[in-house]
């Protein structure tokens, strides 16, 4: 490479540059009900998460040796697993996205699988696998 | 296919069985692995997830804080991820945060930071590691906390380096390429177990300016850490308050959160033309359009690149999921060995009497106190079966990758196992590729003695068995050119069996391929066994060898070796030796797994069989249309190699069916086959994906019962044991894998174990207990010297202390009968046998036909042909006659000469006989009815033109001539009646009832039919006035027009002609018969009346004649 090539290349790399810094920061123009023109509420903080508190227990007639529990999201997705023992609450702090209300518990014994759908909506939600 | 590759396969190695599992707690925690999230890890029991299993995260940065930006969120885009690790309180022993920088759309540098809601003092650690696409790999930057109240840390300076890319944004402009950056996985371990506040995930993630980074920005629910510089706060567009930070004025965030991965805006485009929805979201405080993110979303505002590669994908983004685990049972195939009574190709393990399950295999990771010394380690492990705690445990490993593939015990109960190594194995010096090991163990899990065996080639040492005194038996494949203790084989790989001292002392190796002289050139052995009765070593594998089409069939065998000299006794080979061959289409057998029954000695191997088109034969067994899939298969052999049975095993839907193990049960009541099935077994229930199958038979080959089982996920059952050598009162052991009990990937596999009852396959889980069960006493003699007869045994009732009972003891267990099939071989004989000729090719005459002749022993069984070369073999094919399609008729040849001479009478004869439709002369019977005439009156050869001719040759009476009027011109002969009577004789009658003639210079010509009583009499007028032709002579006729133009004589010479129709016929002229009378003195015949002229044919000169029939007689 040569001076010339090289002197080429960093002119181009400052122009490049340049244009990325007109890029970036740039205030962007407002329209009639956008984001920008709506009115935001005081205390909103933009969340989509919402925490939760679930607490799943069994029966002995439920629970043998080696059960367990797994708590899912309402897409399925599992937001915890463990042992669960009998008349033992678990219980389990979660974030779910503020759109769901319901998760799920799961109840794997050796020979089944049980499942509770728990509403969730106010925070708190609690179940019993009997 | 040797067995690290076959190892490699998942539908091969990787399988287990799952549901009945027993409850292992591998890590002793308390926990069993069944619900232990972490099963190999003491203390940690439980895993928590945000957002979810398998899910990311994604968090939007405005980097210009506190003045607005361009609202496309897209300065820093970051994917996120927590696993919490719980112990059994709920407090969190681990957090596993993992995170990859999805853009970065500005020029400014910007770091990473997170804040955790714990204080730094609970923190005994924390450690980071960066992936990149391809692997991953420890970072060398250890994390330091900053000075916080809180646990915060620097993730990093500049997250440009996970790019290494400092030029302008990434992975925001749609004409650029996409940029992958490096993940980066951040280990946070607590000092104890720590209450932790999962509720606020995802927690704190910041991101700061490189060159200042007091000048962070959060999202609104937090105010910065302990270096913020809050003089920034309240400036330029920034709106903070009490309430909330980092909003600008009008109360516009500078970071977003998503709970799952989302698409993020191009550059320069806002949050809200890729999310329209998200303004009433904002508007309502988050009470409506809560799924703004998925709902309603603008995809063409979306980021993706030149190559059209949008949203974020999980390959680049790391793991989301728990990592693999270390030091714990995953990852390997099993397989189960009893006392010896059974073993298998590779993985195993072996049962002592009190339950105690000792097994060998290989795992990525490291075992409790174990290090893993690359690659793959082999171990060995024994479990307490009733509590399913880990006894002891040697993870045994080189550098590269090692594997544990069999096991055995002796009498003493000391461990022998065999596997292979690609590095430097216990110390010993490799001999080259990979080297077969061999190693003796104490029952409490000490090493006693290693040994090393191989070549320069690639060696696998795939199965081991041990007989009474200790002694030990391995068999495997190689690629070596040569093996210590053998000479070479003819080609490679070939199989090797090779015998140890109790002291590892090698005695003799034979290196070998099954049955050279008849085709094969390839082998693997996979499995060894010997009787706990001593005698030889049956050995199991797979040969290739071509099929009578020549298309190259890979078989499985069996080999029977001599224990004192490894000398090779006999082998046998299904799907080649052992039935009638079949010029079928090329073919896959595989053995996996052999067992000896100790009762009698016979043999079983097990594996699986496909071929290449559907409707293909297995062993003289059909497979069903469009069955190409595997199907597990079971072979019993005698002790002399003669095959007694087989059977397959295969689904009812065509699915692929595999045979990993094979148990007798030693006392000649059962074996039991295991191995998995993608389908369903008849009968069965497929419980998802694959399952374990097993599979009891009576020694006969009855099939007892079948039991197929699983979990939603891969399961397969690699052998069984039998612990209580009884028919009845047994339980089979199934180790197997199973990728369902963590439940955490596809890929991830644990042990099972299961007991199950030999009765009916129930699931017992009652280990080394005794049961009600029959006893079935040895056999007595065996009523047939050569093939299968029956022998009387003696059936008694156990009870569960052991003792004697009455029969009404065990009234409700079913009753194994008091007679059993038996296989005597001690006189057989062979010879050649000829099945009934087939059909002749043909139906009439003479073809050929055929027969299939083939060697068959004294029982029945059939041999190849090579075993009955000593005598002639009968011919296959011979000429045949067949009659029943054929017919039959007459033929007669020319006639001979006739006997006369010139014009006289006399006779001429021919040939007549009968013959058949395929030509052959044959008997007149056959034609039956009166035969034609041989012999016939004929003429001498004077050619009479006319009657007058034969008159004057002598012929005076009245009757039927044959004549040849024109001689040699052509015409055929006639048949007329000659009046040899009349006016001296010599009158030549025609027949004109149906015909009419032609007369040509008085030669008759070719009659032809008229209608009835019409007859036309035409001649030739050569040359009378001028003209030439024909014309018609006279015309009789049914009706009135008896017309006649012409007058010819009988030589057609014109005598006269009609003038006109109106004036008459003319007056005759001529007369050119050669006599002077008129041609009045003509006659004819009319109704067999002579007539005159004038009478005949209607013809009167000058008036009009009666319309008759009759005969117009010509004289000469």
């Amino acid at each position: 490479m040569n001076l010339v090539t090289v002197w080429k290349w960093i002119a181009a790399a400052m122009l490049l540059g340049l244009a990325a810094c007109a890029d970036g920061p740039s205030t962007p123009q407002t329209n009639p009900g956008s984001l920008q023109e709506t009115a935001i509420p005081a205390d909103f903080t933009f969340q989509t998460n919402r925490a939760i508190r679930v607490a799943v227990s069994a029966s002995s007639a439920m629970v043998q040796q080696g059960a367990a529990l797994e708590i899912v999201r309402a897409d399925g997705r599992r937001l915890y697993r463990g042992p669960i023992q009998a008349d033992r609450a678990v219980v389990l702090d979660a974030v779910i996205p503020t759109k769901d209300n319901t998760v799920s518990a799961r109840l794997l014994a050796r020979d089944e699988v049980r499942t509770a759908q728990i509403d969730v909506s106010s925070g708190n939600g609690v179940t019993r696998f009997e | 296919m040797n067995a690290k590759k076959i190892a490699a396969l998942p539908f091969l190695a990787s399988f287990a069985f799952a549901a009945p599992a027993l409850a292992f707690d591998a890590d002793a925690d308390g926990t069993k692995d069944a619900a232990d999230a972490y099963p190999c890890e003491a203390n940690a029991v439980g895993a928590g997830f945000y957002p979810a299993q398998g899910d990311h995260g994604l968090m939007m940065f405005e980097d210009l804080w506190p003045t607005n930006g361009d609202l496309d969120f897209n300065d820093a885009v970051i994917a996120y991820n927590y696993i919490y690790k719980f112990d059994a309180a709920g407090d969190v022993i681990q957090i596993r945060a993992t995170f990859n920088i999805q853009a970065l759309g500005a020029e400014l540098r910007s770091g990473l930071g997170l804040s955790l809601p714990i204080p730094r003092s609970a923190v005994g650690g924390v450690r980071l590691t960066r992936w990149d696409k391809h692997k991953n790999e420890e970072g060398s930057v250890n994390l330091v906390p900053t000075n916080d109240t809180n646990l915060t840390f620097v993730i990093s300076d500049n997250m440009r380096e996970f790019f290494d890319y400092y030029g302008g944004g990434i992975n925001t402009s749609p004409s650029e390429p996409r940029l992958h950056g490096e993940t980066i996985e951040i280990w946070i371990d607590m000092w104890q177990p720590t209450p932790f506040p999962t509720s606020q995930a995802p927690y704190d993630l910041f991101i700061f300016r490189t060159d200042d980074p007091t000048h962070e920005i959060h999202r609104p629910e937090y105010s910065g850490t302990a270096n913020m510089n809050t003089a920034l706060f309240n400036t330029g567009d920034d709106g903070s308050n009490a309430t909330r930070s980092y909003t600008n004025i009008a109360g516009l965030p500078f970071a977003l959160v998503f709970p799952t991965l989302v698409p993020y805006p191009s550059e320069g485009v806002t949050i809200d033309t890729l999310y329209p929805n998200i303004t009433a979201w904002a508007a309502s405080g988050g009470t409506t359009n809560q799924d703004f993110y998925t709902n309603g979303v603008n995809v063409s505002a979306a980021y993706s690149d030149v190559n059209g590669l949008g949203a974020p994908t999980p390959e680049f983004i790391g793991p989301a999921d728990l990592p693999a685990q270390t030091g714990c049972i995953r990852d390997w195939g099993l397989a189960v060995e009893w006392g010896s009574v059974a073993s298998r190709y590779s993985y195993g393990a072996v049962v002592d009497t009190s339950g105690n399950t000792t097994i060998t295999g290989y795992t990525q990771g490291a075992f409790m106190n174990q290090t893993n010394a690359g690659g793959l380690d082999a171990f060995v492990a024994q479990y307490d079966i009733t509590s399913g705690n880990l006894l002891w445990v040697q993870q045994l490993g080189s550098s590269g990758d090692d594997a544990g593939r069999d096991i055995a015990r002796d009498n003493s109960g000391n461990i022998y196992v065999v596997g292979d190594t690609e590095g430097t194995f216990q110390g010993l010096t490799p001999a080259g590729g990979r080297d077969v090991w061999i190693m003796k163990l104490s029952p409490a899990g000490a090493i006693l003695w290693t040994q090393l065996f191989g070549g320069g080639g690639d060696d696998s040492g795939n199965g081991i068995t041990v007989d009474g005194s200790g002694n030990v038996y391995i068999a495997g494949g190689s690629t070596s050119s040569s093996l210590p203790g053998s000479a070479s084989p003819a080609n490679t790989p070939a199989s090797f069996v090779a015998k140890f001292d109790t002291n590892g002392t090698r005695l003799w190796t034979n290196y070998y391929i099954p049955d050279t002289g008849h085709g094969s050139n390839m082998s693997y052995a996979m499995d060894v066994e010997i009787s706990r009765n001593g005698g030889d070593v049956f050995v199991a594998g797979t040969e290739r060898r071509y099929n009578l089409d020549a298309n190259a069939a890979f078989n499985q065998y069996l080999a029977r070796h001599d224990a004192d000299t490894g000398a090779t006794v006999w082998t046998q080979h299904v799907g080649g030796h052992g039935f009638r061959l079949s010029p079928i289409d090329y073919q896959y057998g595989y053995a996996f797994g052999v067992a000896v029954d100790d009762l009698d000695g016979s043999a079983y191997i097990v594996g699986d069989w496909y071929g290449g088109t559907a409707n293909g034969m297995w062993n003289g067994w059909s497979r069903g249309a469009g069955d190409v899939s595997p199907d597990a298969t079971i072979t019993k052999f005698s002790p002399t190699g003669e095959q007694l049975w087989e059977y397959p095993i295969a689904s009812s839907d065509a699915q692929e069916d595999f045979a990993w193990g094979v148990v007798a049960d030693g006392a000649g009541g059962a074996v039991y086959v295991t191995g998995r099935t993608l389908g369903t077994l008849p009968m069965q229930t497929n419980q998802g994906v694959t399952d374990y199958f097993v599979r009891a038979y009576s020694f006969d080959g009855t099939e007892r019962w079948t039991r197929q089982d699983g979990s939603f996920a891969f399961d397969s059952g690699h052998i069984a044991a039998v612990q209580n050598t009884s028919e009845t009162g047994g339980d089979v052991f199934i180790i197997g894998n199973t990728t369902s009990l963590e439940g955490w990937g596809w890929s991830q596999w644990d042990i099972t174990l299961t007991t199950l009852d030999t009765v009916d396959g129930s699931v017992t889980n009652q280990v080394g207990a005794n049961r009600l069960h029959w006893q079935i006493g040895p056999a007595g003699a065996c009523s047939t010297t050569c093939g299968q007869g029956t022998t009387p045994r003696t059936i008694t009732c156990i009870l569960p202390d052991g003792s004697t009972a009455p029969d009404t003891a065990c009234a409700s267990l079913p009753h194994p009968g008091t007679t059993f099939p038996c296989w005597d071989f001690s006189y057989c004989t062979q010879g050649w046998q000829t099945d009934a000729w087939n059909a002749c090719t043909t139906t009439c005459g003479t073809g050929t036909q055929t027969r299939n002749v083939y060697c068959e022993r004294d029982d029945g069984l059939v041999l190849p042909d090579y075993d009955c070369a000593g005598e002639p073999q009968p011919a296959t094919s011979q000429a045949c006659t067949n009659v029943s399609s054929c017919t039959y008729s007459w033929s007669t040849g020319a006639w001979s000469a006739c006997s006369a001479t010139g014009c006289q009478t006399g006779s001429q004869m021919r040939a007549v006989s009968c013959v058949r439709s395929d030509g052959t002369v044959v008997a007149d019977a056959n034609c039956g009815g009166t035969p034609p005439a041989s012999t016939q009156s004929c003429s001498g050869t004077c050619s009479p033109t006319n009657c007058a001719e034969l008159r004057a040759a002598g012929n005076t009476a009245n009757g039927n001539y044959t004549i040849d009027p024109d001689g040699a011109g052509g015409q055929p002969s006639q048949t007329v009646f000659c009046d040899m009577s009349y006016g001296g004789g010599g009158w030549t009658n025609i027949d004109f009832s149906a015909r009419r003639i032609r007369l040509s210079g008085g030669n008759f010509i070719q009659c032809q039919t008229l209608t009835a009583n019409d007859v036309e009499i035409y001649c030739h007028r050569p040359n009378w006035q001028g003209n030439s032709g024909w014309y018609l002579y006279h015309h009789l006729c049914n009706g009135t027009d008896r017309s006649a133009d012409w007058l010819v004589d009988h030589v057609g010479r014109e005598i006269g002609h009609r003038l006109s129709p109106t004036l008459g016929f003319s007056s005759v002229v001529q007369n050119y018969d050669g006599n002077t009378s008129s041609v009045n003195n003509e006659y004819c015949y009319i109704n067999g009346s002579r007539r005159v002229w004038n009478q005949c044919g209607g013809y009167v000169p000058g008036q009009n004649g009666n319309c008759a029939v009759g005969f117009f007689r010509l004289r000469r």
